[in-house]
């Protein structure tokens, strides 16, 4: 056999481990649920100690979940043990863990277990009241097509990690996607650029895979919406701090993976 | 010579990646990024691994067949499987079992050599529909494919098989 047929073998062999050894096991610590509810007008603030960055997530009313960042972005990274996390009002909390993968990377076949020392706990919860600030872009439009998603970039300037999400109304509403799971209208963006000033965030829009053929090319109408959110402790009157706010600078098309922009 | 899909240099990049995400970079990053780039690897090569499984089974069983329309074929599948995996639990499920049996003999001869009985462990793959941006990839697979023409056949079967089924061919090789 030539050196060519060797390196062949070889390589089919790191393969075939690599995929087995792929997605290795985790070991997770959940922590337990608050004993202490708050009423559901009101958000709540967790107070969070943990032995490794915990993943706290949510659930919104309309069914979308994601991850939380705590109140101070600056607490992420590194992790510094303790952190605060505010549910907003109406959301559910899904859970608060703690995992990583096993040291031998993957092989551990059920003998998974934490490292010691390894926690997560509660520590406390608190009723707080929300405020917002939000900011909408001038109207846009966008002409999709079946089985071709319009992506846009969304630059916004902010004192603090904002969310941005688009919004469309009526008919347009409903023809817009639900395929990856995700309440409709809305979209994805990118978070893991939370503290920055000045943030570009990506919206993609696709239409129902069951609408999409039957009406061939649309032209949806929608707004970008970007908001960010702070708390106040106690009962008062809870407006946003003079020193905090959000403004959209630009939405502009963005190519969509592996194709050229689609015209606004 | 015979056509190594797996040389390919985007096949390798594409391996390397998932090991190096797997095992480093999706502890030391976690986030969306790194969540996503074992899928988009593992869309580029395992086409191309699953043909070299096919077309080893094709030598064996003496069968011929064309390499490109396996190799696309292998593309589908890898693309129809990993979406089913990706939303749908039984898929997944089942994907989990077959997986951790693959792990099996690894692990139980870790345990045993640690002195401990074998146990099986089905593997951990989470459900996210999001994954399925990773499945144009699939289209690299076929792009990076050495078997260009249509009519292009598995070119490594034994001289013997080779004759059996080309019969004009001789004995130049």
């Amino acid at each position: 056999m030539d050196a060519r047929g060797w390196a062949a073998r070889g390589v089919f062999v790191v393969t075939a481990l690599a995929v087995v050894a792929t997605s290795p096991a985790r070991w997770a610590i959940t922590a337990e649920p608050p004993r202490t509810q708050v009423p559901p007008n009101r958000a709540m603030l967790l107070t969070i100690e943990a032995s490794h960055r915990p993943n706290v997530t949510s659930q919104r009313a309309s069914g979308e979940s994601g991850w939380l960042a705590p109140v101070d972005a600056a607490q992420e990274k590194p992790w510094p043990g303790r952190a605060e996390y505010v549910i907003p009002a109406g959301d559910k909390l899904n859970g608060v863990s703690i995992y990583d993968v096993c040291t031998n990377a993957g092989m551990c076949d059920g003998r998974c277990a934490p490292p010691p020392g390894a926690f997560v706990r509660i520590v406390g919860v608190e009723a707080v009241t929300e405020w917002t600030l939000t900011a909408e872009s001038a109207p846009q439009t966008v002409t999709l097509a079946p089985e071709q998603d319009a992506r846009f970039e969304v630059v916004i300037e902010a004192t603090r990690a904002a969310e941005v999400r688009g919004r469309s109304s009526g008919n347009d509403a409903e023809l817009l996607d639900t395929a990856l799971g995700y309440d409709a209208p809305t979209l994805r963006y990118q978070s893991e650029d939370a503290g920055a000033p000045s943030k570009t965030k990506i919206v993609t829009w696709r239409m129902k895979w069951d609408v999409a053929k039957e009406i061939g090319k649309r032209t949806i109408a929608w707004t970008a919406v970007a908001t960010i959110r702070g708390f106040c402790r106690g009962d008062g009157e809870c407006k946003p701090p003079e020193n905090e706010s959000i403004k959209i600078i630009s939405v502009t098309p963005a190519a969509p993976l592996g194709q050229a922009p689609l015209a606004p | 010579m015979k056509r190594e899909p797996l040389l390919h240099p985007v096949a390798l990049a594409a391996i390397a990646l998932l090991i190096a995400n797997d095992h480093v970079l999706k502890s030391r990053w976690p986030g969306f990024v790194t969540g996503k780039l074992s899928d988009v690897a593992g869309m580029i090569f395992f086409p191309l691994f699953a043909f070299v499984v096919v077309r080893a089974a094709g030598r064996i069983a003496r069968r011929d067949f064309a390499a490109r329309g396996a190799l696309v074929a292998c593309a589908a599948v890898t693309a129809i499987a990993f979406a089913l995996v990706k939303t749908w639990a039984p898929a997944r499920d089942a994907f989990e079992m077959a997986l951790g049996a693959a792990r099996w003999p690894i692990g139980a001869v870790r345990a045993l050599l640690a002195g401990e009985a074998p146990r099986f462990a089905r593997a951990a793959i989470v459900m996210d529909a999001s994954d399925l941006i990773a499945l144009p990839f699939v289209l690299v697979a076929i792009a990076i494919s050495p078997f260009r023409v249509r009519d292009d056949r598995v070119d490594d079967l034994r001289p013997d098989a080779r004759r059996q089924l080309v019969p004009h061919l001789g004995d130049e090789e």
